[in-house]
């Protein structure tokens, strides 16, 4: 399609599902746009063979199913309606099961002595602790207010241990890095030492070795004019002869 | 007695009213079925498990006024069942189906009254716009027969499948144009199908 109308607003237009002013619309626009009307002619084709078709009835009645009245009246009530004589016993586990959840959530207490019955409710007081009331911990029997207090000793008692560790920790990482620094001055002496010795050395090997070059030098002078003279002499003799 | 009324009466657990609910619908129901599957055993089936499903839970059907619609989504979902048990639908040519219809013919299914050659061209009329509504992708198949054979408006139908009414017009352009690419392969039209 290539102008604006959309298939949506063609599909409406086709099946007359258009109020007066959006037909009047389309069928204006269609009437000057060749591509809707090649359109609505596709629609025309396909609809015009479609609806040569016809309805056909099922095979079997269906109207087994109301023929079941007692089992229709159960389904209209719903699944309550169908549950029967057994709604009372499920009403009565259901309450009763609410009145011991209410009863469980506020603590209350029931008993019979010669005060006569008794109804409890809430939490039992701290200072009516009962020996029931005591608890068992590794072999020793004590209160809960002891027991809450030996928790947090051993609770301070670990705490204690924790910091106690953690300074020797400290104080042994201390120790090693004091060692490691020592260690790196020394031998930073020791190279200074050996670097300054051999500036030394150094100096004073070159000094020799100029002093022996300048020996062997005055030496080779002699020597050399030693035979110059030698050789002068010589020359002057055969010159002689 | 409108199907609202027949509803309530049902609720209320007057059992007859659900009778007449289903002789009024399972034509409806069984062509819709027919067409979207192509296959009379399973449009029968099909239509059992409708009126049974809408039996079971037609006391939570809060708008009344509905019952076609909800009638058409309980149908459109037992054919997408139907077709998702097939795990391997049977090939049938186009052929192989109309020598079935011809096979099958019962003048008493039919609306073209007493006339035999009528009735038969109509079942092979019929075969044929079933088999090429197969040829289309199924989300436009539901869509062309709520349209055009159940009479559904589009807001209706959008409802029924849970889409947008752009989407099921959409569909509908599609399908229609999908539909008339099969008539020009088959090479049939409306004059040389008219009875």
């Amino acid at each position: 399609m290539k102008c604006d109308m959309s298939r949506a607003s063609l599909i409406d237009f086709f099946y007359g599902e258009l109020d007066e002013g959006d037909r009047s619309r389309v069928e204006l626009h269609t009437q000057a746009c060749p591509a809707c009307q090649a359109v609505l002619q596709e629609l025309q084709e396909a609809t015009g063979v479609l609806r040569l078709g016809s309805e056909e009835a099922p095979r079997e009645n269906l109207t087994f199913v109301a023929n079941d009245a007692g089992n229709l009246g159960n389904y209209a009530r719903g699944w309550w309606g169908r549950l029967g004589r057994a709604r009372l016993l499920l009403a009565f586990a259901t309450a009763f099961a609410i009145i011991v959840l209410c009863l469980s959530l506020a603590r209350v207490k029931a008993s019979y002595d010669a005060d006569g019955f008794v109804l409890t409710f809430g939490e039992p007081v701290a200072s009516e602790e009962s020996p029931q009331a005591r608890t068992r911990v590794s072999g020793w029997q004590l209160t809960r207010s002891e027991f809450e207090q030996q928790r947090r000793s051993d609770f301070f008692e670990i705490q204690e241990m924790f910091r106690e560790s953690e300074a020797r920790q400290l104080r042994s990482q201390q120790i090693i890095l004091e060692g490691f620094a020592r260690d790196l001055d020394s031998q930073r002496r020791q190279d200074m030492m050996w670097v300054g010795r051999g500036l030394q050395s150094f100096s004073h090997t070159s000094q020799v070795e100029i002093d022996r070059t300048q020996l062997a030098l005055q030496e080779l002078m002699l020597v050399t004019n030693a035979q110059g003279n030698q050789i002068r002499a010589i020359q002057f003799s055969k010159q002689e002869d | 007695m409108n199907d609202s009324d027949l509803v309530n009466r049902f609720v209320a657990g007057d059992v007859a009213a659900f009778n007449t609910l289903v002789r009024r619908w399972e034509k409806t129901i069984y062509n819709f079925i027919l067409r979207y599957l192509s296959d009379r055993e399973a449009a029968q089936e099909g239509c059992q498990k409708t009126f049974i499903r809408a039996y079971q839970n037609l006391h939570r059907l809060r708008d009344t006024d509905r019952l076609s619609t909800w009638l058409h989504q309980i149908a459109v979902n037992i054919c997408k069942d139907d077709m998702r048990s097939r795990s391997r639908r049977k090939s049938v040519s186009l052929d192989q189906l109309l020598a079935q219809s011809d096979h099958t013919f019962d003048p008493a299914t039919h609306d073209h009254g007493s006339n035999p050659e009528e009735c038969a061209a109509a079942n092979r009329v019929n075969a044929l716009l079933n088999a090429a509504l197969q040829e289309i992708p199924k989300l436009q198949r539901a869509v062309v027969i709520m349209k055009e054979y159940q009479g559904l408006k589009f807001s209706e139908i959008a409802a029924t499948l849970a889409i947008s009414e752009n989407t099921a017009k959409s569909r509908m352009y599609y399908g229609l144009k999908a539909l008339r690419k099969v008539f020009e392969k088959w090479e049939i039209d409306k004059e040389s199908l008219e009875i």
